[in-house]
């Protein structure tokens, strides 16, 4: 009987073990694939090149980001930027950004086992140029020279450990990645908001070179600057992209023929597709859940943030003359008084109390509301200078909400290709009046400006480089004017090295505090004009010319990779 | 095997005494102790027993005694002819009346010993000597008269129980016998008459334990004979507590079992962190493996009525047999199970009134203004509330200003209230209600016929949350039935199934933000926001989105069917065949909802979701383990062997699908079918195995001398075909020394003690999936309504886009852990003192986690490396007495206390990067700088500090030069040069320690427990606003009373209302960047984190039998319990101890202080079985 039970009880336990899985361990991922089954066809390229166009490389631009903030023409009243102020330290310094690089890299590294022709996706390879382009010039701003790096590295690569390439060298492989790409992306107007194509491209092969090129130039004797500049190969760089660009003749400087709005109007919109000027632009749509967050909601009221004097006293007058000079000028006893006779761009910039506030059901409120009745009331109604924000607003209140709107924001935009081209033909020395009647005049066409005309520049005693040429200087104050709050103040300031005439010991002012019904909490200076960073700054801005312009590398980084050199004027 | 019964049975009776000792020994016995020590409280010889059966063998008779009671039989069947066919009737009677009544005319011979029945033939006696009368008194330790007590004569039926008086007589003994006496409760005691006629005795009461019997992997074990560190939690110290959920009530009961409450806090529903013995892996994973009934299974799904007992297993040799999912220790689970007994009903509640702790009130708008402004003056900023807002301020709290805002300019959204406002509300408090009601149900069926046990059971748990606004919640519904059955005599098979059901509903809460962002958003929500608009509407926004947003429905269902077959076809050889399933099924949705609300300006603003929508999220997992173990143990002479061998292998495979749509047609209907917009669908899928075999061995010698192997040979899917089976071993030993003969000197003092030692590797598998592959993360679409990371438009549609794979590191392997323990168990006086200490040290090798920081050109985090190492030290002691003064008062009480401390041992730094793991690093140390004071006076003399800000004065911190170099620096943060800072903390928490007691007096009976940690640091986050008040600007900041928030540093001449404070405790706040030179991590601002906790305090009544009599009911207790009490802390008030730092954003949560508040719960309950 026991025998039975035995044989019984085996004979069930090694049928049972006998049934055991060999393979049971293998385990693959059963959604998600391996990198050796992607990269076949041309939609994969696409679906991999679709995660660069995040909203975190393309950002809205709104009332507390992307507008300059913080810099010698926007001030926020709660933080002045420590850049300008010169507080930074090396604790606060970081390590580089290479995240998207080795992402784009990744695609470098497989692109090739796609199997379809390469016309196929040749758009995708020309837009992984492009990013990479788009994320080594950041890195360039930020820290001058950074390694170069092509290919996604491993954990032993050698290159980890590589040293800085000079920035020059940087930029030059920015340009060619961006050749490459102008090369393979479609040159395609399209509507703005889809994939990227050959003449955004060259947009920004302009403002690399153009940034590259004043940078060799005016960093020529500083700390920052390469050891043998070649300024004109970048311009001539800037001029070859914007002329292709001018001469594609697929854009055009938006105008509906009405001065005293079209430049406002163009921040407005609220849709780009078939728009001249615009080369891309981020849409927003509440029906695919996609909105911008309550971006003219918060333009409404000013919340602490204000335009400077500096920018207000850069507008010419109607006669095309600065205010030191223009018999035009009416003085800054009010704001109505201040942009009389003054660049249509001022009070398209900056809120005047005749100017639409909100527009609800057809009934407007002006801007004189919150001029006399709200104004400095409370934290809402704050403002530091009193030069309120109007540029990117739009007033019909259909359009705010609290939280979701369908408000776009402005990406690239053909302006400044032609600001890039004329700067560029002036810095090389090669200017002529017909370049500025392609380019500065198309600009002040659509407001209504006299044309510059480069052999009648009246001298402007304030202007802010004596030291340059008046044509310079003009187009310096052209490309302030017209491209203010577009975030690309503090990269002309760098690359100009202009901080020392614009930003150290300097502080940013407003109007004159005795026009306001609410008297504004805010200190004022000799003259009576507000001077809000008066106990912050007592000397002005700190910044060090010999340090601040790039950024620090973090010990750390030092530490880890000794091949690695810290920025001057951050080394202990 | 046949031989053995025939020497066993034919023995003379001098032997049965030792038989009986091997007897006891074999699993037979350990079983049927399991079912004696376990089986109730009611066990008595006087116990009237109820028998009616017709034409039944004495075997079924027997059987049914056994059932209805605690006793045990144990015979022959060659001896004993139990097959002969009785029939019987009778009702409460004594035992020995049934076995006199059964035996009547049969030369069977029955001896009562404790609760062992032992039946012998008669005649059997040989003892002839000369026979005398004896005569005594039974009194407990204090001298009280036991009556009832059982006079047996050793190896005889003849006895007598003591009368009322405890006074006993007993006739014919003869001179050469030993009478023995037991009650219960009582340690039994054997004296021998020799030369005696009157015996005395004083009984002991019984300090549970001797005997008792243990849970252990595939297994149990005689708690004597463990060599391993084994704790156990009986079921009955979580019973009646109105805690929500087992964790919460594991609590403090074991030491160096430490749990700790997640980033959820009190919210209904949260789980909580459990660990043994601290710290196991940085790579975070050091989770004990929880087995419900030998499967694994989520601790919070058990009803805590339906558990019989808990194991606690620490070290590597009690959990190798576990292998790589056992690396952190093991708590086993045993389920309740049926007895052969008639069938018994009992139904448990507790109902309890419950509120938050501790919930934080704010200062009044005109404190916080004040403060606000000057910390702007501070910084030279304009103030953040004008005069003529002050001036509101001022006139609203006294009466005069009667509007919450300036009508004629209100503030333009709900969301600018807080600024423009000049309301006064407390709102931290408003949010939470100051109660809400709880209650737990519990009915359970159980019983047995001697062939089939059963039980049954099933419970619901309802936990209403607290929120004023938005009501929130979690419901627990759990079914369990176990039946086991005998199917022939050498085939069991049993059958057990689980099933629970769980759900949560809360409000969303803020629209595109975690549901937990809107904790920090109740403090930060001044008091100056009007609650409401003009025209009577709710202008408080939050209270807007928690109402009316829309809510999170979270509901999942978790089944478990396990079948096992337990084959003995020989004594001792057992083999277990087991197949477990289960499924587990839930879902998610939320349906977000604009929420259109009435602005101040008369206006409406949607500040709810842009549209409405409907999301669902539908998970489901299976899993099977399969287990074949075959055990065979044997026993020769005083050799004791046991050997156990098995194979196991499991399957889980996960899977999900996710769904959202737009657009809802109406809000009241919300579904994917319902909504008309724009759809995203997702999924996902994974799954994962292990196979292993494993084998323990064990052998003991009379024992004395114990030892024990065991091993376990493990494969993992989740590593490489090269690196996926590791090799586990194991060894323990035990000395018993209090069995050596020598000891009889010191027995009566100390009554055991036994030296336990053991060595053991075990791996960890506790990693992701897949982690060796490189994978492409494909076809994902970006959430749309996240504010932090939005999508975007491509081509007029949301693209679909794919990423890019994390570096991959194709070694990657088991983490190995060994541990070294070293114990010692005694007991003393009686056993009335029992000691247990373990002292251990477990090291983790080959340990995953974040490898060397390379150059960040890298791009991307480096991968995990086996590439580590640290050591994990610490021991548990316990110590607990247990008396029983009379039988009306008897009382316990115990005191555990662990600790565990982690070093780093080694790890790739070659820099000595402080901000990084380093050799020697201790767990939770704290670098920082050391505080010499606040600046008084203008030019006082300190140190260079411009590394952190160009300018200092009056107000601002003075650092300590501990480098004597003038400057403060922080070197480059390395170990060979960190400049001025140093550990001035560690975070760890120690000495978690616990103390319980219990006295039961008459029907009364008292418990509580005690719980806390002993010593933890905690350095808050710079950014922390519970902490710090006055924060980095006016949006994050908030003034809290009952804490440090105000007292700031205020000049000597300050004329403001909050007036001059110098000797402060914060430095001068800033709300610009300036702010950063105070508030570096320092030796001033490490707070002290130990607490004392009452956790649980009980008051019961049994209702005496003798009114229950009248009713059908059984047994009947209600009781009072509390839970959470009383806190110890040395923390200010307004920072509770357990959520303040289960807050912490370093342990996943919104920010210090920023949690769903965790309740003091007062309850009533009653246990009723019928």
């Amino acid at each position: 009987m026991n025998y039975f039970k035995i044989i019984i009880s085996l004979i069930v336990s090694s049928i049972i073990l006998g049934a055991c899985q060999n393979d049971l361990l293998d385990k693959y991922p059963l959604d998600q694939v391996t990198s050796a089954a992607f990269f076949k066809k041309s939609n994969d390229l696409k679906l991999y090149t679709n995660q660069f166009y995040d909203r975190g490389n393309f950002p809205e631009r709104k009332l507390t980001s992307q507008c300059d903030l913080g810099y010698d023409t926007n001030i926020d009243e709660k933080s002045v930027n420590t850049v300008l102020q010169g507080t930074r330290t090396v604790l606060s310094g970081s390590a580089f950004n290479y995240t998207s690089i080795r992402n784009v890299n990744y695609f470098f590294d497989n692109y090739k086992k796609c199997e379809d022709d390469f016309d196929d996706y040749k758009q995708y390879v020309g837009e992984a140029h492009f990013f990479r382009a788009f994320f080594y010039f950041e890195l360039l701003k930020k820290y001058g020279g950074v390694p170069w790096i092509t290919s996604s590295l491993d954990l032993d690569s050698p290159e980890l450990y590589a040293s800085q390439d000079p920035r020059n060298v940087i930029a030059d492989n920015i340009i060619a990645d961006l050749d490459s790409a102008t090369m393979y992306l479609t040159d395609d107007k399209t509507n703005g908001c889809s994939r990227i194509n050959k003449w955004i491209a060259l947009l920004l092969q302009s403002r690399v070179a153009l940034y590259e090129g004043t940078w060799e130039k005016y960093h020529a004797n500083d700390p920052f600057g390469v050891s043998s500049p070649q300024p004109e190969k970048y311009l001539t760089k800037v001029i070859e992209a914007a002329t292709a660009i001018m001469k594609s003749g697929l854009y055009d400087i938006y105008s509906t023929g009405n001065p005293t709005s079209d430049y406002v109007d163009l921040f407005g919109l609220r849709d780009y597709s078939s728009n001249s000027e615009v080369m891309f632009w981020t849409k927003m749509d509440l029906d695919l859940g996609i909105y911008s967050h309550r971006k003219l909601s918060y333009l409404e009221t000013p919340m602490g943030f204000g335009l400077t004097k500096s920018m207000a006293d850069s507008y010419l007058c109607t006669d095309g003359k600065p205010i030191t000079i223009s018999p035009l000028f009416k003085g800054y006893s009010s704001i109505m008084t201040e942009m009389k006779n003054r660049d249509p761009r001022f009070y398209q910039t900056i809120f005047t109390p005749d100017a639409a506030w909100l527009i609800d059901d057809g009934i407007t409120t002006t801007w004189d509301e919150l001029y006399t009745n709200k104004l400095f009331s409370n934290s809402t109604y704050a403002c530091p200078t009193g030069y309120v924000r109007r540029k990117d607003y739009n007033p019909y209140t259909k359009y705010h909400d609290l939280n979701f709107e369908s408000t776009p924001s402005l990406q690239y935009r053909y302006a400044e290709v032609l600001l890039n081209f004329a700067e560029a033909k002036a810095e090389l020395g090669e200017i002529n009046q017909s370049d500025i009647d392609i380019s500065i005049k198309k600009l002040r066409d659509r407001v209504g400006m006299p044309n510059l005309i480069l052999n009648n520049i009246v001298p402007d005693p304030n202007w802010n480089f004596p030291d340059l040429s008046p044509t310079l200087n003009e187009i310096r104050r052209e490309r302030k004017i017209e491209l203010v709050i577009e975030d690309l103040r503090w990269d002309d300031i760098a690359r100009w090295a202009a901080a020392d005439e614009l930003i150290v010991g300097k502080r940013p002012k407003g109007e004159m505090a005795s026009q306001f019904a609410i008297t504004p909490e805010y200190p004022v200076d000799s003259e009576g004009f507000m001077d809000p960073f008066k106990k912050v700054l007592p000397n002005g801005y700190g910044f060090k010319i010999n340090r601040d312009y790039l950024s620090p590398i973090s010990k750390q980084e030092l530490k880890i990779n000794e091949n690695l050199v810290q920025n001057p004027g951050w080394e202990d | 095997m046949k031989k053995n019964y025939d020497w066993r049975w034919n023995a003379k009776f001098t032997l049965l005494q030792k038989l009986f000792r091997i007897m006891k020994i074999t699993t037979f016995l350990i079983l049927i102790s399991i079912s004696c020590v376990f089986a109730g409280k009611t066990y008595s010889q006087t116990k009237g027993l109820n028998l009616n059966l017709k034409n039944s063998t004495i075997k079924e008779v027997l059987k049914n005694i056994e059932e209805q009671s605690d006793f045990c039989f144990m015979y022959s069947e060659k001896l004993v002819n139990v097959n002969r066919k009785v029939s019987i009737n009778i009702k409460n009677k004594k035992i020995n009346e049934v076995l006199d009544n059964l035996f009547v005319g049969s030369n069977v011979n029955y001896k009562i010993r404790n609760r062992f029945i032992l039946l012998t033939k008669s005649g059997n006696n040989n003892m002839t000597q000369q026979k005398k009368t004896i005569s005594g008194k039974v009194t407990d330790s204090s001298g009280e008269p036991l009556p009832g007590v059982t006079v047996v004569i050793k190896g005889t039926t003849s006895g007598t129980i003591t009368d009322s008086d405890g006074n006993y007589n007993l006739a014919e003994v003869p001179g050469g016998a030993t009478l023995l006496f037991s009650f219960v409760g009582m340690r039994s005691q054997g004296i021998a008459v020799v030369g005696k006629s009157m015996i005395n005795v004083k009984m002991q009461a019984e300090a549970v334990g001797i005997e008792e019997v243990v849970a252990i992997g595939y297994g149990v074990q005689k708690k004597v004979n463990l060599t391993g560190a084994v704790d156990v939690v009986s079921g009955k110290e979580l019973e009646a507590r109105p805690a929500s959920n087992v964790s919460l009530l594991l609590q403090g009961t074991s030491p160096n079992l430490n749990i700790s409450l997640n980033s959820m806090g009190g919210e209904p529903g949260a789980a909580q962190k459990m660990q043994i013995r601290g710290i196991g892996s940085i790579s975070g994973n050091s989770s004990p493996l929880i087995l419900v009934d030998g499967v694994e299974m989520a601790i919070n799904l058990i009803d805590p009525e339906s558990i019989e007992n808990i194991s606690v297993l620490k070290d590597a040799s009690s959990c190798a047999i576990y292998g790589s999912r056992a690396a952190f220790g093991v708590v086993l689970i045993t389920t309740k199970s049926g007895t052969n007994q008639p069938i018994k009903i009992e139904y448990t509640n507790n109902l309890s009134i419950v509120n938050p702790i501790y919930v934080p009130s704010m200062e009044s708008s005109l404190v916080y203004a004040t403060a606000f402004n000057q910390t702007m003056a501070n910084s030279n900023l304009g103030p953040k509330f004008p005069q003529e807002q002050v001036d509101r301020i001022a006139g609203y709290i006294d009466g005069t200003y009667t509007n919450e805002y300036d009508v004629n300019n209100p503030p333009t959204s709900l969301w600018r209230g807080r600024h423009n406002g000049n309301a006064n509300y407390n709102w931290t408090k408003e949010y939470y209600k100051s109660q809400s009601f709880h209650q737990k149900h519990n009915i359970n069926i159980s019983g047995g016929d001697g062939k089939t046990q059963y039980y049954f059971t099933t419970g619901l748990y309802d936990e209403p949350g607290l929120y004023s606004w938005g009501d929130d919640g979690y419901k627990r519904y759990n079914v369990l039935a176990n039946i086991k059955s005998q199917i022939t005599d050498w085939i069991s098979f049993n059958f057990n199934t689980k099933y629970a059901r769980t759900e949560t509903d809360n409000p969303i809460g803020m629209v595109g933000l975690s549901r937990t962002y809107t904790w920090s958003q109740f403090i930060d929500f001044w008091p100056t926001m009007p609650k409401y608009n003009i025209d009577g509407t709710i202008a408080n926004p939050l209270i807007q989105v928690l109402e009316n947003g829309g809510r999170i429905k979270n509901q999942q269902h978790d089944l478990w069917m396990n079948a096992g077959i337990e084959l003995e076809p020989i004594k001792g050889w057992k083999t277990n065949i087991k197949y477990n399933y289960n499924t587990r099924w839930g879902s998610e949705t939320e349906n977000p909802i604009p929420v259109p609300v009435p602005l101040p300006n008369g206006k409406f603003g949607n500040i709810g979701s842009s549209q409405s929508g409907y999301e669902e999220t539908l998970n489901h997992g299976q899993y099977t383990l399969f287990s074949l173990y075959s055990s065979f143990e044997k026993t020769i002479g005083k050799h004791y062997f046991k050997a156990l061998a098995g194979y196991e292998q499991d399957t889980d495979f996960n899977r999900g699908l996710y769904g959202t749509k737009m657009e809802l047609i109406t809000t009241d209907v919300p579904s994917i079918s319902t909504a008309l917009g724009d759809y995203t669908v997702d999924d996902w899928i994974n799954h994962w195995s292990t196979q292993a075999v494993f084998g323990r061995l064990n052998y003991n010698f009379d024992e004395k001398y114990l030892i024990e192997f065991s091993a376990r040979y493990d494969g993992s899917s989740r590593f490489a075909k090269g690196s996926r089976w590791g090799f586990f071993p194991s060894v323990s030993a035990g000395y018993n020394i209090a069995k050596e003969n020598f000891w009889s000197s010191i027995e009566p003092y100390i009554n055991t003690l036994k030296i336990r030692a053991s060595y053991g590797s075990l791996g960890n598998q506790n990693v992701s999936n897949y982690l060796y592959l490189s994978r492409i993360p494909v076809a994902y679409r970006r959430n749309t309504s996240s504010y932090s990371n939005p999508g975007y438009i491509l081509d007029d549609e949301v693209p679909l886009y794919a990423g890019t794979p994390n570096l991959i590191s194709n070694e990657l392997t088991w983490e190995t852990i060994t541990t070294l323990d070293f114990g010692i168990d005694a007991e003393f006086i009686n056993h009335r003192l029992n000691m247990g200490f373990d002292w251990y040290n477990r090291k983790t090798h080959d340990m995953l986690g974040p490898s060397e920081t390379l150059p960040s050109v890298l791009g991307t985090s480096v991968p995990l490396r086996n590439n580590a190492e640290l050591s994990t030290k610490g021991f548990e002691l316990s110590i607990s007495w247990k008396d029983r003064i009379s039988s009306d008062l008897s009382y316990d009480a115990r005191f555990t206390l662990g600790d565990s401390q982690t070093t780093i041992l080694k790890y790739f730094n070659e820099n000595g990067l402080i901000d990084k793991w380093y050799e020697g690093k201790k767990y939770g140390e704290i670098w920082g700088l050391t505080t010499d004071g606040i600046i008084q006076t203008e030019g006082e003399k300190m140190s260079d500090q411009s590394l952190y800000f160009a300018t200092w004065g009056p107000g601002d911190i003075k650092y300590k030069d501990l480098n004597n170099d003038d400057i403060i620096d922080e070197g480059s943060r390395t170990l060979d040069d960190h400049g001025d800072l140093s550990i001035i903390g560690n975070s760890t928490p120690r000495f978690n320690f616990s103390f319980s007691g219990g006295i039961n007096w008459k029907n009364f009976d008292f418990n509580m427990l005690w719980q806390g940690i002993g010593k933890r640091e905690i350095a808050p986050k710079s950014s922390s606003e519970y902490f710090w008040g006055l924060n980095s600007g006016t949006n994050n900041s908030a003034l809290l009373k009952d804490g440090p928030a105000l007292d700031y540093w205020r000049p000597a001449d300050e004329t403001n209302i909050l007036g001059p404070n110098t000797d402060s405790y914060f430095p001068k706040p800033y709300f610009s960047n300036e702010r950063n030179k105070n508030i570096r991590t320092q030796s001033k601002y490490i707070l002290n984190a130990a607490y004392l906790r009452l956790k649980n305090l009980q008051v019961g009544y049994t209702i005496p039998k003798d009114i229950l009599e009248k009713t059908f009911i059984g047994h009947a207790r209600i009781y009072f319990s509390g839970e959470n009490l009383l806190t110890f802390s040395k923390l200010p008030k307004l920072f509770e101890p357990e959520t303040f730092v289960s807050s912490n954003p370093s342990d996943g949560g919104v920010d210090l202080g920023e949690i769903y508040p965790i309740t003091r719960m007062f309850s009533f309950g009653v246990s009723l079985t019928f």
